[in-house]
């Protein structure tokens, strides 16, 4: 009679095949779970990529952020600062440079958007921080009330056909303000530059209300960051009336936040958590009657108790890992094509950004792999313990259990 | 005189050793087994055939004595060699068969190779030439709960040879089986002893002790030799 000799790699193969054929057997129990962890998995993976996504968007902006702001405090206000406070901060030791900046918010009631206005001298930007508009055929009521906008701000001015010329009103003015819109400035930071209008230093005054000589707060510029502090705690000693918030303050509170807000919505997903838990703690509880017959046939019939271990295994692994990798294509496709409806708003607010921005995609690896371990191994685990317990069993026992 | 394939040289099983509940369910046996020899093993319930003959196929493990098949030495193999031993000399043919419900004719008979390596292609053709020998290649596909009696029978018997084994163990094959399938079982074993193989059986039927084809019945009682 001829001689059947075993092949190792054959022999793994066939357990990979058997595993395979097993879960396509229990389809309809198999599916419900890998739904389930499919859900789960893509809900935590969004808020990862959404947290990541603007983190990484904020911190990319701080590299810009001046090292300290000042800003002048009245009754627990802010409020406009004066230009005599310029030339002393200039001349402490340490400051490189002192900017005047001119901002505020404006509120354009028929889009219910708030647009972020900053005034500078546009001459000064580089031809490839904007995209230039061709406004030939637009005659400028006033070159001192030109403005680039960010690219948020020119799609909602579309919606309202005033994408070349945009009119800021108020009630108490005498007359209204039309500002010719000459750019839009590129995607690559969306999140600063989304709401941004960046009039003429001019237009910029009259449409915020600011007197002159005074400006809505000082950009300080220190080259040795080691005395940014120091610095900081000098304005305040010679000012009590001026705040200083340094630019670690900012990333600080960046990260604070948007770490809040997600663990915010991680104990919101408690529940499903809690179903995944359930899942888990059914199977590490035992196997059904059909499930230990099936072992005890096994391994009466002459597969090891590793081959029974490692067809369990790879069963938990393919359900737990495609489902891994599935809730991670899916959430990156509902953030970042989708554009995460009903959970960005959750991270970003609702009233400061009113106009709609794309997530620059962000991918860390660290974030996937710790969902991997903290999803795919304790399911396997808890496969794999009782299957142990009744794969031990002697197949004589197993095998009279069965009958 | 024909080849020992299996001795059994005083061999004792006691389940839960030491404990309240001790059962010494194989007591002290002596045997010997020829090639191609048909052998019964015969007694009531409990009288320790089962453990007796799950021993011979390497199931179980003797808690003293020695088993020797084919001339190898077994009783202390740690269980991947037994497994290999077991998947290379013996079949196995359960009480109710014991066929896993969800799978296919093919897939049941196909389980044994699974271990050995065989490749889909190569398991597939095996067992599509065993099933068209029994008669069962129509019903390749069917799952287990489609099958009559008789057709289980058919597809257990093929599951236990499928790895070409010198030596087919059954435990009450006819317990659950009319007079009809009973008979049919047997002539089945008949062909296969008359293939080569030796087949030991373990029952209390009297219609298995009488087989015209059985060379030896060995009656057990209280896990010994009745002599």
């Amino acid at each position: 009679m001829e001689k059947l000799k075993v092949n190792w790699l054959d022999k793994k193969l066939n357990v990979i095949d058997f595993a395979f054929q097993s879960l396509l057997r229990h389809k309809t129990k198999n599916g419900l779970i890998f739904l389930i962890f499919l859900v789960i998995i893509s809900i935590i993976s969004s808020i990862f990529f959404i947290t990541g996504s603007l983190t990484k968007e904020l911190m990319s902006t701080s590299k810009s952020l001046p090292d300290i702001t000042i800003q002048k405090i009245q009754g627990g206000r802010q409020v406009v600062i004066e230009d005599s406070y310029l030339s002393s901060i200039e001349k402490m030791p340490g400051v490189e440079s002192v900017e005047p900046r001119l901002w505020g918010y404006f509120y354009f009631n028929e889009l219910k958007a708030n647009f972020t206005i900053y005034g500078m001298d546009l001459n000064t930007l580089e031809a490839d921080e904007y995209t230039k508009i061709d406004q030939q055929q637009v005659q400028s009521p006033n070159p001192d009330y030109d403005m680039i906008v960010g690219t948020g701000v020119y799609r909602l001015l579309k919606e309202v056909f005033m994408e070349q010329n945009f009119i800021f009103n108020q009630s108490n003015w005498e007359q209204e303000i039309a500002c010719r819109i000459i750019g839009t400035f590129k995607a690559e930071t969306q999140l600063q530059t989304n709401d941004l209008m960046i009039m003429q230093v001019e237009g910029a005054r009259k449409v915020l209300e600011i007197p002159e000589s005074t400006y809505t707060d000082f950009a300080v510029y220190i080259p040795n960051p080691e005395e940014v502090q120091n610095i900081a705690i000098k304005i305040n000693r010679l000012y009590p009336e001026l705040r200083t918030v340094t630019k670690k303050n900012i990333e600080t509170t960046y990260r604070s936040v948007f770490n809040w807000r997600s663990g915010f919505v991680l104990s919101g997903l408690l529940i499903s958590i809690l179903a995944f838990l359930v899942i888990i703690w059914d199977k590490a509880s035992g196997l059904g009657n059909e499930e230990k017959k099936e072992i005890g046939i096994l391994k009466a019939i002459g597969w090891d108790t590793d081959m029974v271990l490692s067809v369990k295994l790879y069963e938990g692994f393919f359900i737990s890992s495609f489902a891994c990798f599935g809730g991670i294509i899916s959430a990156y496709i509902f953030v970042y094509i989708f554009k995460a409806p009903g959970l960005k708003h959750i991270f970003i607010g609702w009233s400061s950004v009113y106009p709609d921005f794309d997530l620059i995609p962000f991918f860390d690896f660290n974030y996937l792999l710790l969902i991997f371990i903290l999803t795919v191994i304790p399911y396997c685990t808890a496969i794999l313990f009782p299957a142990w317990k009744v794969a031990i069993t002697d197949p004589d026992v197993a095998m009279r259990n069965i009958n | 005189m024909k080849e020992s394939l299996i001795v059994l040289k005083r061999i004792t099983k006691i389940y839960n050793e030491g404990k309240l509940n001790e059962v010494v369910s194989v007591n002290d046996i002596s045997l010997d087994i020829k090639k191609n020899e048909m052998v019964v093993l015969k007694g009531p319930s409990g009288s320790g055939k089962t453990t007796l003959i799950a021993m011979m196929g390497c199931l179980l493990k003797p808690t003293s004595g020695e088993i020797t098949i084919m001339g190898k030495s077994v009783s202390k193999l740690p269980e991947k060699f037994m497994n290999q031993f077991k998947l290379q000399y013996f079949g196995f043919i359960f009480q109710s068969f014991q066929l896993i419900p969800e799978l296919s004719v093919s897939d049941n008979v196909e389980l044994p190779l699974y271990p050995l390596g065989i490749k889909p292609a190569k398991r597939r053709e095996m067992s599509l030439k065993l099933l068209e020998r029994f008669d069962l290649k129509q019903r390749q596909n069917f799952k287990i709960k489609e099958l009559s009696g008789g057709e289980q029978q058919r597809v257990a018997i093929i599951r236990a040879i499928i790895n070409q084994p010198q030596i087919l163990l059954a435990d009450e094959p006819t317990a659950h089986l009319d007079s009809e399938l009973s008979q049919s079982y047997l002539e089945y074993m008949k062909a296969l002893k008359d293939s080569g193989l030796s087949v030991i059986i373990a029952s209390h039927d009297p219609r298995v002790c009488e087989f015209s084809e059985v060379d030896r019945v060995i009656e057990i009682k209280d896990g010994q030799l009745k002599l």
